[in-house]
């Protein structure tokens, strides 16, 4: 149905490399769904917008090869008949779903667009019942109430399958997805996988599926390419891929894959008194819309206990909005607990301010999510790495050799403090960031997602290094993450959180064997291409 | 590239930099040029450009136009800068406060911001500077009075957003002392939306100060571009040039001072480390 | 839901107006010289039995806080003091002069608001020769003194073409019918009105192509497109109205300085509105006039704010208060 033949999309003239993609040729068969999978800059989503016609307008454009839609070429037809196909024949949903529907649009009006702006014409009752029949077939409970209401009113899941209503609606041939689940927690995840696939074999629809996840792919695919610096690395059915991975980058990709280590090395150093102890840990965020308005409190952290010995690490899991980023501020005193103890070594540092707070910081540090902005792009990295030591007191000379020595222990060579941030990979300044927070030698280092920004490949070494630098110093760790796989992967104990509290703690062993509490189940249930890889 | 060389591959901005250049030269030069003062009878009143020996001709007094234009290039941009300097200065302060307190200290300020945005603020300007008799003094408060609320605006919402920021949350933990994250951390990042809006500011300044002085608001010691406009308007029937030449010389000088100011802008745009 | 917010708002709108009057109140204590002077709109020597009187009627012998009450009292009664020059209530005065600046500044709004956006909306649409056009003439208005437009326009339009009066809201000669009448002032209004504008529109011009260019690349104008919808439709259904919201608040923000802007244009085009009449009262150096012209374009802002604030609510629904 769909053959993509010699496809080249070239770059503009400055950019690192020539093409974004590279000759490329793939086939899909109706009815079939193909994963392209590929890290940050492969060109799988370009080539999934060169199929939609829909390349972003930074003067990239096809210039050579074909792309075949039940034998036209659509890359050489012209806008009118392009038009008419997309949305009717060929439909596309995107990765970000807060964004991709219109905020000042009724969602039912944007579902109903599609209708007008393809001829269907239906009366105003008529109309209703359309909609709400699309949005009952992808289980969303009171449809007119959903219909009615502004995205902004809706939650990821619900727009994303406002968005599968949208592209489903017409009964197209060929479905776009864009890393439709990226954005999405994972329990949501896995419901908009299902829907699609059920879907897909409902209505025999052929599905070109982009996604990095190689879980994903194991959970739905028939087929899958594989996609390297806008080439195709490898092709095949699922099975065959994901067992028998003829090429070595498909095979890295598929190891770097988190899931839970075989067998436990835990129990080696977890014993002794707990570095770190957090008793009734309690943050309520109160938000006031002005100065008449009235205030709303939302409880983000509601009592919440756990303890930490050296050399452990615990791991909290949890979705968005589940307090886990909140309960890590509270530990390093970013926000200030409105009730609990957070001890270390027994002192409890809620209460503590001024100097004698800033003091006791040198025992905990935190690792930061987001590679880009957790640098300043104003100071060189030998600046950033020493800003620890010099705040604490110790001299020029000495912060220096510490911090060479901290870049040394994470892999960077003492050439990088006279770089600026910006000129390093986002893995890279992760380790930055790391040696950053070791630089003051603490005992406990926090961990708020260190590895979700980053590509699969880079993740994993990431997640080693991490590993390595814990055991070479003792470090006690707590590592937040959304990530079960991950979890289980760095962790000795995980901790799931949900609405605030934490509802189960156990081992990973056990958490995968016997998950106790409903919520766990479902998390555990929802872990894509689980048993698969 | 640096900001410098993304600015100096913008033509405008450095077509605006040339005319501004020129006009400061004429500001710094004019005693030298025009030795006389601009408010001496020089010739026979209602000379038209070139009819006698001045450049621009001479206005209903015989003064020379031209004269007045170089003078009043000095008042309007010493003027404008020191407002601008004072206003942004008040800008940053109050902004920066209300950003990094935040609390009641962020609601008052914001308030007065608020309430500096709301009101007509060239009325403002003219009733302050009206009450307490034109002077130099009085039209660079009043210009600072009513342009600092935008620069305190900006500031809070830079402070604001940087002060959430990993790398500043990174600070904090590692302990780093409050005036390190301010001034290493915050403000380095947070200066360059500020130049760019102060140097806009001084182009609205001098349009201000010209206003005042059109409505005969200016230092009366002082010659001005916009005294000359107000003083000759009613003869605009039969001496077009007397208030044409001033106003030319405000749009060149507004104009390029907005180029340069976009120039800067785009120059240190913040996403040229992608 | 939605009372509640404007309720907010208005309440707001009243401390902006309240404080405006405290600050006139201030000001007046502040200003060198004797308040009872300045009330009275004379400076140096004057009649001393005079000043005395002026002093009592404004009980400005009584103490601050007494002082403050009366004033407040007598402002909430649209009482703004007495204009010794014109021998007339400054209310009365003002209020005989505001529906002549409100034609004025609500036309030149409306204009700038409607030709900004249209100009901003074909730069960022057709780019190009369109797109250096807009910019050019949207930064030679933006660095025009209006006042000067205003003088150029007069010798080209009034003096050189002779198209269009350069004085007045009325021709001299008395108009028969009451359509001729509306024809007439429409046609004394266009240059005053054009004048302010114009400025304005250059903000609106340059905010609007802005704002388009960077909903450009969102997500759902992807989304639009991908449900086969055509350019224009996205440009006109979609991106128009997001693109619009920013230049709306600009529009409230510029409101005050619209209404700031028309003493500058009726002094220029001797347009009978109350813009003249701060001119007069600073020539006149009749302080107590200009203090109640300030309230009462103040009040008259605060009312534009209060309508471009529920308008905003009516275009965008995440603003309305859940």
């Amino acid at each position: 149905m769909l053959a993509i033949r010699g496809l080249d999309i070239p770059l503009p003239i400055k950019a690192e490399r020539r093409f974004a993609v590279r000759g490329l040729s793939l086939d899909l068969a109706p009815g079939e769904l193909l994963c392209i999978v590929g890290e940050s800059g492969s060109g799988k989503s370009l080539t999934a917008r060169a199929v939609m016609g829909l390349l972003p307008d930074l003067g990239l454009r096809a210039s050579a090869g074909s792309i075949l839609f039940e034998g036209q070429d659509l890359l050489a037809l012209p806008p009118r008949r392009m038009e008419a196909l997309r949305g009717r024949e060929i439909s596309m949903i995107f990765q970000e779903p807060m964004t991709a529907l219109n905020p000042l649009m009724r969602v039912g009006d944007q579902i109903a667009e599609l209708f007008h702006i393809h001829g269907v014409r239906l009366g105003r009752a008529e109309r209703r019942e359309r909609v709400a029949a699309l949005l009952a077939d992808l289980h969303l409970p009171d449809p007119e109430r959903v219909a009615a209401a502004y995205p902004f009113e809706l939650s990821g899941g619900q727009r994303q399958r406002v968005m599968i209503a949208i592209a489903f609606a017409l009964r197209p041939r060929l479905l776009i997805a864009d890393e439709p689940t990226t954005a999405l927690d994972v329990t949501t995840q896995m419901q908009i996988l299902r829907l699609l696939k059920e879907l897909q074999r409902e209505r025999g629809t052929g599905v070109l599926f982009i996604t990095h996840d190689f879980g994903v792919v194991a959970e739905i695919a028939d087929r899958v390419a594989v996609m390297r610096h806008g080439e195709l690395v490898e092709e095949g059915t699922a099975a065959e891929v994901l067992r028998r991975p003829r090429h070595d980058y498909t095979r890295t990709l598929i190891a770097s894959v988190p899931r839970p280590v075989e067998q436990a090395e835990a129990g080696e150093a977890a014993t002794g008194a707990p570095v770190l102890a957090v008793e009734g840990l309690v943050k309520t965020f109160s938000v006031r819309r002005g100065l008449f308005g009235r205030e709303r409190r939302v409880p983000a952290v509601r009592g919440v206990s756990f303890r930490l010995r050296a050399g452990e690490t615990l791991a909290i899991v949890g979705e968005s909005g589940s307090g886990k980023t909140t309960l890590s501020r509270c530990i390093v005193r970013l926000l200030k607990p409105d009730a609990g103890r957070v001890a270390i070594d027994g002192e409890d540092i809620g209460g503590l301010g001024g100097d004698a707070l800033r003091a006791r910081r040198r025992t905990i540090q935190m690792v930061f999510q987001d590679p880009h902005g957790s640098l300043n792009p104003r100071q060189r990295v030998g600046e950033i790495v020493m800003a620890g030591p010099l705040a604490h007191g110790a001299g020029r000379a000495a912060s220096r050799a510490t911090a060479a020595r901290m870049l040394a222990l994470v892999g960077l060579d003492e050439g990088a403090m006279e770089r600026f941030p910006h000129q390093f990979s986002g893995g890279q300044r992760q380790r930055i960031g790391l040696a950053r927070a070791l630089a003051l030698e603490p005992r406990i280092l926090i961990a708020d997602e260190p590895v979700s920004a980053l590509d699969v490949t880079v993740q994993a070494q990431i997640l080693e290094l991490l590993q390595d630098v814990r055991r070479k110093l003792g470090l006690a760790m707590v590592f937040i993450t959304h990530d079960l796989r991950v979890a289980a992967q760095v962790a000795d104990r995980i901790a799931v959180m949900s609405q605030g509290e934490i509802v189960e703690e156990a081992t990973p062993q056990a958490l995968f064997a016997t998950p106790r509490h409903a919520y766990t189940r479902a998390l555990v249930a929802s872990i894509p291409g689980r048993g698969a890889i | 590239m640096t900001a410098f060389q993304r600015f100096r591959t913008n033509l405008a901005a450095c077509v605006g930099l040339a005319i501004l250049a020129a006009m400061v030269l004429l500001a710094a030069t004019a005693p030298l040029i025009f030795p006389t003062s601009p408010w001496e009878m020089v010739g026979e009143p209602y000379l038209r450009p070139l009819e006698g020996p001045y450049l621009l001709g001479t206005d209903m007094l015989g003064r020379d136009i031209a004269a007045g234009i170089a003078h009043g290039a000095r008042v309007s941009l010493m003027l404008a800068l020191v407002a601008t300097v004072a206003a942004t200065g008040l800008g940053i302060l109050l902004g920066a406060f209300a950003g990094y307190c935040g609390g009641a200290v962020d609601e008052v300020v914001m308030r007065a911001t608020e309430f500096f945005q709301t009101i007509p603020s060239f009325l403002l300007a003219v009733v302050l500077v009206a009450l307490f008799s034109p002077s130099i003094l009085s039209i660079v408060v009043a210009i600072a009075v009513v342009s600092w609320p935008g620069v305190a605006r900006l500031v809070r919402g830079q402070f604001l957003s940087l002060r959430q920021a990993e790398f500043v949350q990174a600070a904090l933990v590692l302990g780093e002392p409050t005036w390190r994250i301010i001034f290493r951390q915050i403000l380095p990042n947070a200066i360059g939306p500020v130049i760019v809006t102060a140097s806009l500011m001084v182009a609205t300044a001098i349009l201000l100060e010209s206003s005042l002085s059109f409505l005969g608001l200016g230092d009366p010691d002082l010659m001005s571009w916009g005294y000359m406009i107000g003083a000759s308007r009613n003869l605009i029937r039969d001496a077009w040039w007397m208030c044409t030449f001033p106003g030319v010389a405000i749009f060149l000088t507004v104009l390029s001072i907005n180029l340069v100011g976009d120039g800067l802008g785009d120059a240190l745009n913040p996403r040229l480390t992608a | 839901m939605r009372l509640r917010y404007i309720l907010r708002r208005l309440a707001n709108g009243v401390l902006v107006v309240l404080l405006v009057v405290v600050f006139n109140f201030v000001i007046l204590r502040l200003a060198p010289g004797d308040p009872a002077m300045i009330m009275a709109g004379e400076s140096g020597a004057s009649d001393e039995q005079f000043i005395a009187d002026v002093r009592r009627a404004y009980g400005l012998d009584q103490p601050m806080p007494t002082q403050l009450a009366t004033y407040l009292g007598n402002v909430l009664q649209f009482d703004l003091g007495f204009s010794y020059r014109q021998k007339r209530p400054n209310a009365e005065l003002i209020g005989e002069r505001l529906p002549a600046t409100l034609l004025l500044a609500l036309s030149a709004f409306v204009l700038s608001l409607t030709l900004g956006v249209l100009l901003g909306y074909l730069a960022a649409r057709y780019r190009g020769v369109v797109d250096w056009l807009v910019s050019v003439v949207s930064l030679a208005f933006y660095a025009t003194p209006i006042f000067w437009i205003g003088l150029m326009g007069i010798i080209v339009f009034s003096i050189q073409l002779e198209w269009l009066p350069a004085f007045g809201m009325r021709s001299i000669m008395p108009v028969r019918g009451e359509f001729a009448k509306i024809a007439d002032v429409l046609h004394h209004l266009v240059l005053p009105a054009l004048t302010l504008g114009l400025f304005y529109m250059a903000i609106f011009a340059r905010l609007m192509r802005a704002s388009l260019l960077e909903v450009r690349p969102l997500d759902f104008v992807a989304t639009a497109r991908a449900k086969g919808a055509t350019i224009g439709r996205v440009w006109r259904r979609h991106m128009l109205r997001n693109a619009f919201l920013p230049v709306l608040t600009m529009a409230g923000v510029q409101a005050g300085q619209i209404v700031g802007g028309s003493i500058l244009v009726e002094t220029v085009f001797a347009w009978p509105g109350i813009g003249r009449l701060a001119f007069e009262a600073v020539l006149q150096r009749d302080y107590n006039l200009l203090l109640g012209i300030f309230l009462v374009t103040s009040t008259a802002v605060v009312l534009i704010n209060l309508a471009t604030d529920v308008i905003y609510v009516l275009v965008d629904p995440r603003a309305r208060p859940a």
